[in-house]
C-alpha cells in the first residue's frame, strides 16, 4: 500500500486518546483501529472530514502517500 | 438472523446423520438384495427387468462386496456433498453467510454432484460385470450407460459452482464494507 496512514503521530501532537477521537468522530473503536493499521480499503468523506475537525488538522496531515515501487527500485 | 440459523442447526445435524448411515445404507441394500424378490427400492431389482440377474443364481457374497465397493464410488462423492453440506451449514449456525470457507463449501457441493454423475458410469459398468460373471460365456455382460438425469445432475453441479462464485462476490463485496471506515 502506497497510502500511509499518520494517525498516531497526530493523535500524538493533540494529545488525544484513539478512544476520545473514536467518540468524537462517531466510529468505532475497532475501525479506527483498521483504519490507523493501514487495513482499510477505503475512508469515508464525512469520516475524514470528522477526524480532520476532531484533530484540527488537513487530510494531507493524516494521509500520505510514498511510492514503494519507486523506493525499490 | 435466527430464522436461518436455527434451522441450519438442524440441517447440519441431518446431513451427519445421512454421512454416516448412507454407506451403512447401501452395503445393507447390497447384502440383503434378492433377486428372486420383488420391491423396487431396491437397486437389484433394476438389474433384473434388465435380465442381468435372475431368481434362479442368487448372488455370491463376493459379486454383493463388489457391487456394494462400486456403489460407493459415486457413493465417495456423495458422502463428501453430505461432508461439505453439515460444514456448510454448520457455518450458517455460527451466522457466518458471506466467508470465504461458505463459498468453498458451496463449491465443492457442486464439484461433488458433478463427480458422482461422472463416478456412476464405471460404478454401473462395475456391477454389471460382477452381476453377470457366472452367466455363461457370450451372456456376461459390461455396460456403460448415460440418463438424461445424470446430465441434468451435472448442470445442476455447473450451477452450484457458477452460484458459489456469485456467492463469493458478495463476499468480496462484504469485506470491501467492512473495511470501509
Amino acid at each position: 500500500m502506497t497510502i500511509h496512514i499518520n494517525l498516531d503521530v497526530m493523535l500524538a501532537r493533540r494529545k488525544m486518546s484513539s478512544k476520545e477521537l473514536a467518540t468524537t468522530v462517531g466510529i468505532t473503536q475497532q475501525n479506527l483501529s483498521i483504519l490507523k493499521t493501514g487495513k482499510a480499503r477505503a475512508v469515508r468523506f464525512s469520516t475524514l472530514d470528522a477526524i480532520c475537525r476532531a484533530l484540527d488538522c488537513q487530510p494531507g496531515d493524516i494521509l500520505t502517500f510514498e511510492d514503494d515501487a519507486g523506493k525499490a527500485g | 438472523m435466527n430464522t436461518i440459523q436455527r434451522p441450519s442447526k438442524r440441517f447440519a445435524l441431518l446431513f451427519r446423520a445421512l454421512f454416516i448411515l448412507y454407506p451403512i445404507g447401501v452395503l445393507a441394500v447390497w447384502l440383503v438384495a434378492d433377486p428372486g424378490a420383488g420391491g423396487q427400492w431396491l437397486e437389484l431389482d433394476a438389474f433384473k427387468r434388465a435380465g442381468l440377474v435372475s431368481a434362479d443364481a442368487p448372488l455370491g457374497t463376493w459379486q454383493r462386496l463388489a457391487c456394494f465397493g462400486a456403489a460407493m464410488l459415486p457413493g465417495a462423492a456423495v458422502m463428501y456433498a453430505y461432508r461439505s453440506l453439515w460444514r456448510l451449514f454448520d457455518l450458517y449456525a455460527a451466522g457466518a453467510f458471506f466467508e470465504k470457507t461458505n463459498v468453498a463449501r458451496l463449491r465443492d457441493i457442486g464439484w461433488a454432484l458433478m463427480a458422482q454423475q461422472i463416478l456412476a458410469l464405471p460404478a454401473g459398468a462395475l456391477q454389471t460385470l460382477a452381476l453377470t460373471a457366472h452367466n455363461p460365456e457370450g451372456e456376461r455382460m459390461v455396460t456403460l450407460a448415460i440418463e438424461d438425469s445424470n446430465v441434468t445432475l451435472i448442470v445442476v453441479g455447473l450451477m452450484i459452482i457458477l452460484i458459489s462464485k456469485v456467492m463469493d462476490e458478495g463476499r468480496k463485496l462484504q469485506e470491501e464494507q467492512r473495511l470501509t471506515v
